[in-house]
């Protein structure tokens, strides 16, 4: 009796201590797979309501969205032929100089469901899964540039990490010069290119690309702009600032990239 | 039907923190909604009713974050519980003591958050604590103030003697 006596006036803290302990093993297993399908469970709960508000959003916006949406059609449609000419010439001196036909990328569309809005937590929930063949680590990019890589899948949704996160890095090389760096989130919406060595040929304006040399990004694809160049007197590398090309702020639709690098 | 109340508020909440919120980051930082709420609770609850309601609502922030699983989860449990020491039902604070201990709570979140997310990423704490960390600790103080001024009839019923 003066046990239970005892006891009851520590419940609060016992109970404390019991909810703690479960958010630290909470903490302790962020890979455990249960985990993961519960959380990308409840992800696929939230994106039902998620997408009533996205489609009551979208309806005010819809004329506004179909007028910009014809005028870009129109400047794509010219572009485009004059890429086709451009590419049969390319095809013409590809031959003429026996380079073998690179593999085009294969890209599944994806809406932008839920953007994480942390201040270095950088996510997108988008409406593709593994019953898109979308698998983790797969790049995701839009017409401007890569905006990152698939994190976790669910069935239906999945989670993606952005360039402007604290986790992310990604190889990349200065499209002029090809020197090689590391590209990583800096603060607010900039990135920096990192480990590349004193003196290299790097100017302000250079767009910076993805490498190729990793797992997960194809070559080639835009990362962003050089806007500033910095050296310490003591360090062996360069500061470089990198503007990412993408505007994250009016991220609606990604494209997940499906083929990898080395697959090619 | 208190606890339901919670909820609707804290559903709500959720929906503003992942639709609305973006419209007035500063620089990307946004107010922490979901702490302002469980310290709230916490300042008019009990200890056990403050913890497993700052525990569900860590916990379900988490479930809806890309970041860190169970991290929301320890910081609102902590908060909920060390906030209902400064626990009153009836009266109300007044603003400056309603801030400092609004301040306390959001300090000690912050530094648990930081310090457990550093050990994720590496990048340094004081690093993160000045770069990330204060500003939106500053910006919810300041969020939890404007709530406060707005709300404070409907959240405390009574006048504080101290006014």
């Amino acid at each position: 009796m003066a046990f239970r006596r005892n006891i009851s006036g520590y419940r609060d803290y016992i109970l404390h201590a019991v909810l703690v302990i479960i958010a630290l093993i909470l903490i302790s297993s962020n890979q455990n797979k249960q985990i993961e399908t519960f959380k990308m469970w409840m992800v696929g709960v939230l994106c039902l309501v998620q997408d009533e508000w996205n489609s009551f959003q979208t309806y005010f916006k819809l004329k506004q969205r179909n007028e910009q949406l014809l005028l870009e059609n129109t400047k794509l449609a010219l572009e485009n032929s004059t890429m086709y000419e451009m590419r049969l010439e390319n095809e013409r001196l590809r031959e003429l100089i026996g380079f073998k036909e690179k593999k085009e990328l294969q890209l599944i569309a994806a809406r932008v469901i839920v953007r994480g809005t942390k201040s270095f937590i950088n996510g997108i929930v988008m409406d593709v899964g593994t019953k898109d063949s979308v698998a983790k680590n797969m790049p995701l990019v839009v017409t401007n540039g890569l905006v990152g890589k698939i994190y976790q899948v669910g069935k239906n949704h999945s989670i993606g990490h952005l360039l402007l996160d604290r986790n992310f890095r990604v190889s990349a090389k200065i499209q002029r010069s090809r020197v090689k760096g590391i590209v990583s989130w800096e603060s607010g919406g900039f990135c920096l290119l990192k480990e590349v060595p004193k003196r290299s040929d790097v100017q302000i304006g250079d767009w910076v690309i993805t490498s190729g040399y990793g797992e997960i990004f194809p070559p080639g694809i835009i990362i962003g702009r050089v806007i500033n160049i910095t050296e310490s007197p003591r360090g062996l590398f360069m500061n470089i600032k990198v503007k990412p090309a993408v505007n994250f702020e009016k991220l609606e639709e990604v494209f997940v990239v499906v083929e990898k690098p080395n697959q090619k | 039907m208190q606890l339901i109340k919670y909820f609707l508020v804290y559903i709500l909440l959720l929906f503003i923190e992942k639709n609305l919120l973006h419209l007035i980051s500063i620089k990307d930082v946004t107010p922490d909604l979901i702490l302002i709420f469980v310290i709230i609770i916490s300042l008019r609850e009990n200890k056990s009713k403050a913890t497993v309601i700052g525990f569900i609502a860590g916990l379900i922030q988490d479930v809806f974050a890309t970041g860190f699983f169970g991290l929301s989860t320890l910081t609102k449990t902590i908060v909920g519980f060390w906030g209902a020491f400064f626990q009153q039902p009836k009266k109300r604070y007044n603003l400056s003591a309603y801030a400092s201990v609004v301040s306390i709570l959001v300090i000690v979140h912050e530094i648990i958050f930081g310090f457990i997310y550093n050990l994720g990423i590496h990048l340094g704490f004081f690093r993160l604590m000045f770069q990330f960390m204060l500003p939106r600790a500053l910006y919810t103080l300041l969020s939890a103030l404007i709530i406060y001024l707005i709300f404070k009839s409907m959240l405390w019923k009574t006048e504080s003697i101290l006014e």
